[in-house]
């Protein structure tokens, strides 16, 4: 049906689906096909990967018995309830929307996304599949059938999120995966979601900046003001708030998250 | 497209409906259940929360398809004989409520809270490193009050978990 119809779309728990409706967004949209009845809601970690079925819920992962990246379990704790009941790993991951907070999260964790179509299996990175807001990179009849991480030892990661609300969609949030060795900065990842144009988006400036160097405040300050230049981050003022308040407001989360995982 | 589902213990039919219904408009407009509000339509207000298989969920967002053979409780389910339950009296003791629009949606999140405090006390301290309050604050976090202040909805949902042994 998916294959032979682009009229119809897949979901999983739905939830994205129903504010898009509400918002009038789905005029063309026949109909719903469901993903629940196939088995894609596994949790399997290994040891060198984590693995997660697309239609795992928010509050399964959260509370399965995988030891959680940091910057996961933070990203999750800032969703409803209501919404992780419901929502799937697969289903944010499809909608590329930037402020959904897991997606952040498994940006920021390297992970991969696995795709299947009807006579076909493919991996992708995250990157490449967040084409742009709600362009995953899918042909079609392809469906995400879950997505992988690698798992790292001594990895350092933490989520951080401003919004107007304690739970609200974010103005901006920052996920980062780091490592240190030696005193040195190592195997850097710092993911920016929030209210962007754009899917959630690598700050391969401030990585850069980081990366090698030694773990010191200045280090740090110096690297997250990189968030602040333009092009960095494509974001526009809104009814919220303004792109400068945005940029301003990456900086210092990045710089705090930082500091409180490296735990300067 | 016909739906059955358990609406607080009873089987029900429910004709009618489209894809694009939410099972919050299945409540109201078909069932006639004005308990569980429309406030932001997908912001997270919390004021259309209703339990689902024992899990709170928005019903403004959720598929009124996807309820089908499901179990769904609302605030209309929790009287027993006449008599409000534990969360609602405790609410009632405490003022944990002014204008009351809220009021449903907190209380549906508590009544989930209360259920998994039941069912499975051990993972609820998992999860949370054991701090109540942190418990607490993620159960009520998808909820707006705009006249409370918040305090008396949390320390009435302290003293239900305290009665569970969670302290």
């Amino acid at each position: 049906m998916l294959l032979s119809n682009q009229d119809f779309i897949p979901i999983a728990g739905g939830s994205a689906i129903y504010i898009f409706s509400a918002k009038g967004l789905l005029q063309d949209v026949r109909g719903f096909v469901s993903l629940n009845s196939i088995p894609l809601n596994g949790i399997h970690g290994s040891d060198a990967y984590v693995e997660l079925g697309a239609t795992v819920t928010h509050q399964e992962l959260l509370e399965s018995r995988l030891q959680l990246p940091g910057v996961l379990r933070e990203a999750l704790l800032t969703i409803p309830k209501e919404v992780r009941s419901v929502g799937t790993v697969g289903g944010q991951l499809c909608t590329c929307f930037p402020n959904f907070d897991l997606n952040v999260a498994l940006l920021a964790l390297d992970a991969e996304v696995m795709v299947t179509g009807s006579d076909h299996v493919r991996s992708e990175g995250i990157e490449k599949f967040f084409k742009g807001v709600l362009e995953p990179d899918l042909r079609r009849g392809e469906i995400v059938t879950g997505i992988r991480f690698p798992k790292k030892r001594d990895l350092l990661s933490g989520y951080s999120k401003a919004a107007l609300t304690a739970h609200g969609f974010s103005l901006i949030s920052v996920g980062v995966a780091l490592k240190v060795s030696g005193g040195f900065f190592e195997d850097v990842r710092v993911a920016v979601g929030g209210t962007l144009n754009t899917s959630p988006v690598r700050l391969k400036g401030v990585e850069g900046a980081l990366r090698g160097r030694a773990v010191t405040h200045q280090t740090i300050s110096e690297a997250a003001e990189l968030a602040l230049r333009d092009g960095a981050l494509n974001v526009s003022t809104d009814f919220k708030t303004s792109s400068e308040y945005k940029r301003h407001l990456a900086s210092v989360l990045i710089r705090r998250t930082i500091l409180r995982v490296v735990g300067l | 497209m016909r739906i059955s589902l358990r609406v607080n213990g009873e089987e029900t039919v429910v004709d009618d409906v489209k894809a694009r219904n939410t099972l919050l408009d299945v409540l109201r407009d078909k069932l006639n259940l004005k308990g569980a509000k429309k406030g932001c339509e997908g912001e997270g207000c919390g004021a259309c929360t209703v339990i689902v298989d024992s899990r709170p969920v928005y019903s403004c967002m959720y598929p009124a398809i996807a309820a089908s053979g499901r179990d769904v409780l609302t605030v209309e389910g929790l009287e027993m004989g006449g008599e409000l339950d534990r969360v609602q009296k405790e609410f009632v003791n405490r003022w944990a409520f002014q204008c009351g629009y809220c009021t449903p949606g907190f209380i549906m999140a508590l009544e989930a809270l209360v259920r998994e405090a039941d069912s499975n006390p051990s993972k609820l301290r998992e999860v949370y490193g054991g701090k109540v309050r942190g418990i607490v604050e993620d159960a009520l976090i998808g909820h707006i009050c705009r006249c409370t202040g918040y305090e008396p909805i949390v320390e009435t949902a302290l003293l239900l978990l305290s009665e569970k042994g969670l302290d």
